[in-house]
């Protein structure tokens, strides 16, 4: 996946002076979002949707914008780096699910105003799944935050994204500002198949953590397993399937469950590169997959 | 961990293992007549300042309250049974032991609790009677300072007065004893090892409220034996684990006690007699460790007595509430008491006493602890309002400021509770034996504790329960909840591992306590009780140890 | 020694509960060093204490029980009263319940300030107690246990707003609040439990 990324960040190149700009936006974005205390998540889902204008630009300069802000303030810590890690993971994502996004000189996709939505409110779910999930990974293996609070925190900001840039792209079209959409190289986006697979694995990770960890984290007022096993043989009783099946869950994840949250990232990871690979041996097939879901035959 | 204490053994006339009220009483009796004591405890000493910081992990629901003793690798145990032994958050492994936390409750057990078999046909009779006991229960109460008030009409008879006045009842006592009155139910003044003036050297009570982690010192707690012990010439030694009891080669006598040092030195300590008082349960442990050829299934247990016979005291609880305000939370002690239904005329219901409480509401709780989200989530399912907040609120967010949740007696309603607590018989497969499958730090075998009630303890408790409501109701409170035995866990009090009788196939220790096997092993603790009444047994534990000292200096003359 | 009630958050017990979060500092700390990441890290391997210096001597500085007043004012409900001088001798002035864990509730009291700044664009003391409220949540503080050795926001809540909850409910300046004339954990004799509402004073 990370080879798959770096090939369309190839495609979609970073311009220089949008990183700048986009820098001073980001900080002075930051800067106001803070004196008006609007939630991180409001803002990190501004810098998203700023991607239909700037391309990946808008996730670095954000990035860097929030880093020199939060150095201005003497604040940097692990609060920064994980709003960091949700931008370029989002951003990163979104470019490479997302014909609008790829072409890194502000177009909106406008000529088929239909796929771009479509493509645009598929990618930031999908890239917000993973983009909310790492970034609650991060907080957690850094000692920050829970995993399900990080999470919560940021999973405004998705839904901002997707407002905000749907908005956007139905403003635009409205203008009637026509701009010709960027063609992105040709199997460096997902197919329908692979979309709906990373969806999947996006979904399990950040809903299986949040509820692992809450889990977990609730398990934990048991100060021991024998307690705790004492505690569902009474809430469950003994010798029945049920009751097995349910003490073992329950102590398994007492005893693993944080430990199955740090491997979660790890594990996704993984899941989704086996699935992108596979994604693109079937599109490098002969037989051209022509099904993709959120760029449809723009690509070819 | 070294701190530079010597804990090499010396010479002494007698050894005792554990520090609790039985040690360290009767390590004070025996040094204040010139007997050269010494005394290991596995656990630490504390300091004031460290009473201080246990009162305040006893108020905060965020501490672990046992954290401060427990060393989670060396207390290591099983519970097999229906009822969780949850030995660690009830035994104390410190010098002072479990009365480090306990509640200064000092009820002499009854008469009847003495002759079970003979009056009821029930368990065993002790082979000592009331009146055997009695005046070591006046010596044990002046040892103590025990304040009470001589006015339980249904109380075991008494020879003298309390050695300090007693604390009058509370604000809700008085709404009770209406209620009881109205029924013809006596109530009385609970005794109590608390000061109620100064005495012996401390201070009466302040009211700190929170008894179980007295920081002011007018709680008895064995650390004043232990202090007064060394006063007289006896030495305590802390952090020091018995391994084993050794005897000599015809198995007669106990020669000497191996013990290890944080430093993980072994050391042997040699004496004329040994005391061990180490508990209900530690106490058959180390016994049945401290096996050989001449005792293969544990020393001093020719009669396969050791570690049987475990009992604890089943309690129930209703909880009420009332238009009227009933006062709660101002005191950490129980102040009334009712002995009403103690001695019964049938075997069955058997005893129990009724407790009246002071701190009926959570004195924690509210904003210091968080609702487990789960079973927010779990309570919701099915409720359409409850999934509608779970939207807004799904991962049980605590109010802060205007809305912060307050643990309060506020009301109406206000709450009221009543406690019974009553007799369970011994029965042989209720037992400790050890958990071979698990050791502790030193790599012995934990003990593991099995313990079921009978329809004994049902059926006593399910009157007790009756009781409890017709109170509740002559009151005119409404009932909120009860706790009854299906929710219990095992009590702090653990009886009858070593119990005494004259029979040597039958009881481990004889009626002064000494072992029938072995000539110079003894054991101070409440595991000699052969029956353990329904009350709480710490004056009891007292009473014996004295006598038994009583008899060891005898020996030493 | 009666027996406490056994409820699900009371049955405190035994075995070790193993190192699971203390595997999971581990790895934080790990992934921290790693991120290179030395510049006011909060979390991780654990809070660290800030000021330096006399640590055992005087854990917080003005600035930080200032903090924790302006903390307290909006944890607390409205109608307790509450200054600096009060926090300051209720909370630093009592015995130190564990070792180190005055450093830990200001290494707190640090972490919150820091996040106050980053995120809400001021200190904690530059905040309406609306807002300050609104940081211990956006910490994620305000929806986990309290827990000592876990995640910053765990121990904000275990330190910080532990601390400040146990100091104003063993006083009696909570009385009015809780209906508890004379709350556990104050010496206020042992007339009050017999007195009864009608009563006056405390």
């Amino acid at each position: 996946m990370w080879e798959k990324l770096q090939r369309s960040s190839v495609a979609t190149p970073v311009v220089p002076e949008h990183v700048a700009l986009a820098s001073g936006a980001g900080f002075l974005l930051v800067a106001v979002a803070t004196s008006a205390r609007i939630p991180v998540a409001v803002v990190g889902g501004l810098l998203v949707a700023a991607a239909l204008f700037v391309g990946p630009s808008a996730a670095l300069g954000g990035t860097s914008g929030l880093v020199i802000h939060d150095l201005f303030r003497g604040a940097v810590g692990v609060g920064t780096l994980t709003l960091a890690v949700w931008l370029c993971v989002f951003v990163g994502l979104l470019a490479w699910f997302s014909p609008a996004l790829a072409g890194g000189r502000a177009r909106l996709s406008v000529r088929s105003p239909p796929r771009a939505l479509r493509s645009y409110v598929v990618g930031t779910v999908v890239a917000g799944l993973y983009a909310t999930a790492a970034s609650a990974w991060v907080a957690t293996v850094a000692g920050h935050e829970r995993f399900y609070t990080a999470a919560a925190d940021l999973l405004p900001g998705v839904l901002v994204a997707g407002l905000v840039g749907v908005a956007a792209i139905v403003t635009a079209r409205r203008l009637g500002r026509a701009v010709s959409v960027p063609r992105a190289t040709v199997g460096t986006r997902p197919g329908r198949l692979t979309t709906l697979a990373l969806f999947v694995v996006g979904a399990a990770w950040l809903v299986g953590a949040i509820g692992t960890d809450l889990l977990a984290h609730d398990l934990g007022l048991f100060p021991t397993d024998i307690q705790l096993a004492y505690y569902v043989a009474g809430l469950l009783g003994t010798g029945s399937l049920v009751a097995t099946v349910g003490s073992a869950v329950l102590l398994s994840v007492y005893r693993y469950g944080e430990l199955a949250v740090v491997l979660s990232a790890p594990l996704a990871g993984v899941l989704s590169w086996v699935l992108v690979s596979l994604g693109r041996t079937r599109v490098q097939s002969p037989t051209p997959d022509i099904d993709f879901v959120n760029g449809g035959t723009d690509n070819d | 961990m070294s701190d530079g204490k010597d804990r090499s053994p010396s010479p002494a006339d007698v050894c005792i293992v554990g520090a609790g009220p039985a040690g360290a009483i009767m390590a004070y009796s025996l040094a204040r007549r010139g007997h050269d004591v010494v005394v290991l405890d596995a656990g630490e000493r504390y300091t004031q300042q460290d009473h201080h910081r246990r009162m305040e992990m006893w108020l905060r629901p965020d501490f672990e309250r046992e954290a401060f003793w427990v060393d989670e690798a060396r207390d290591r145990y099983s519970s097999t049974g229906d009822i969780f032994a949850r030995l660690n958050k009830v035994r104390v492994k410190a010098v002072g032991g479990t009365s480090l936390h306990w509640d200064g409750n000092t009820p002499r057990l009854h008469e009847k609790d003495f002759e079970m078999e003979s009056r009821y046909g029930l368990a065993t009779d002790w082979p000592i009677s009331y009146a055997d006991l009695s005046p070591y229960y006046d010596l044990a109460e002046r040892e103590m300072g025990v304040s009470g008030i001589d006015d339980n009409p249904h109380g075991p008879p008494r020879d003298s007065p309390y050695p300090l006045e007693g604390f009058a009842p509370s604000y809700s006592d008085e709404l009770f004893r209406e209620a009881c009155d109205e029924l013809g139910i006596s109530m009385a003044t609970q005794p109590k090892a608390i000061n109620s003036e100064a005495y012996d050297g401390r201070s009466g009570c302040i009211g700190y409220g929170v008894c179980n982690a007295c920081p002011s010192g007018a709680k008895y707690s064995a650390e004043v034996h232990a202090r007064k012990a060394e006063a007289e010439g006896a030495r305590i030694v802390d952090q020091v684990q018995v391994l084993a009891i050794e005897h000599d080669d015809d198995g007669d006598s106990v020669e000497s006690v191996v013990y290890v040092t944080p430093e993980g030195t072994e050391y042997r300590q040699e004496a004329d007699h040994f005391v061990v008082a180490a508990g209900g349960i530690e106490t058959p442990r180390l016994l049945l460790l401290s096996d050989s050829d001449q005792y293969p299934n544990g020393l001093a247990n020719s009669s396969g007595a050791v570690g049987r016979y475990l009992m604890d005291h089943p309690s129930v609880e209703t909880r009420a509430v009332l238009d009227d305000p009933t006062w709660q939370n101002n005191i950490g002690w129980v102040s009334s008491r009712s002995d009403e239904f103690y001695d019964h005329e049938d075997p069955v219901p058997g005893s129990f006493h009724l407790t009246f409480g002071n701190n009926a509401a959570s004195n924690s709780g509210g904003a210091q602890t968080r609702d487990p989200a789960m079973s927010q989530l779990l309570g919701a399912v099915g409720s359409v309002e409850d999934m509608a907040g779970l939207a807004t609120d799904p991962f049980s967010q605590t109010q802060l400021g205007e809305d912060l949740e307050l643990p309060t007696t506020d009301g109406p309603p206000y709450p009221v509770s009543i406690r019974g607590a009553g007799e369970m018989l011994p029965r042989a497969e209720n037992r400790v034996t050890l958990d071979r499958s698990t050791t502790d730090t030193y790599d012995r075998p934990v003990p593991s504790i099995e313990l079921s009630d009978s329809d004994h303890e049902r059926e006593t408790m399910a009157y007790c329960l009756e009781v409890q409501a017709d109170i509740m109701d002559a009151l005119g409170a409404e009932i909120t909840g009860t706790l009854t035995l299906e929710d219990r866990e095992m009590s702090s009090h653990h009886m009858g591992t070593t119990r005494m009788g004259t029979d040597p196939q039958e009881s481990v220790v004889d009626e002064y306590c000494r072992t029938h096997d072995l000539g110079n092993l003894w054991i101070a603790s409440s595991s000699v009780f052969p029956t353990g009444g329904a009350n709480n047994p710490t004056l009891t534990i007292a009473a014996l140890a004295l006598r038994t000292a009583d008899v060891i200096d005898e020996e030493l003359r | 020694m009666t027996d406490s009630k056994s409820t699900l958050t009371d049955t405190r017990d035994d075995l070790p509960s193993l190192s699971r979060r203390q595997l999971l500092a581990a790895l934080g700390g790990a992934a921290v060093a790693a991120g290179g990441y030395g510049y006011g890290v909060g979390g991780g391997a654990g809070l660290t204490p800030g000021g330096g210096g006399d640590a055992s001597d005087a854990p917080a500085s003005d600035a930080h029980i200032e903090t924790l007043t302006a903390l307290a004012e909006a944890i607390y409900p409205p109608s307790m009263p509450v200054d600096e001088s009060w926090i300051e001798n209720r909370v630093f002035g009592r015995v130190e319940p564990q070792e180190g864990h005055f450093d830990q509730l200001v290494a707190a009291v640090e972490a919150v300030d820091e996040h106050a700044r980053a995120r809400f664009g001021g200190p904690v003391t530059a905040l309406s107690p609306g807002h300050r409220r609104g940081v211990l949540h956006s910490m994620g503080a305000t929806e986990v246990h309290p827990t000592a050795d876990g995640t910053t926001a765990e121990r904000v809540r275990f330190y910080l707003l532990g601390d400040l909850l146990y100091v104003m409910l063993t006083a009696p300046e909570s009385s009015d609040l809780t209906g508890i004339a004379n709350p556990p954990g104050y010496p206020g004799g042992t007339d009050v439990y017999k007195r009864g509402p009608g009563g006056d004073g405390q």
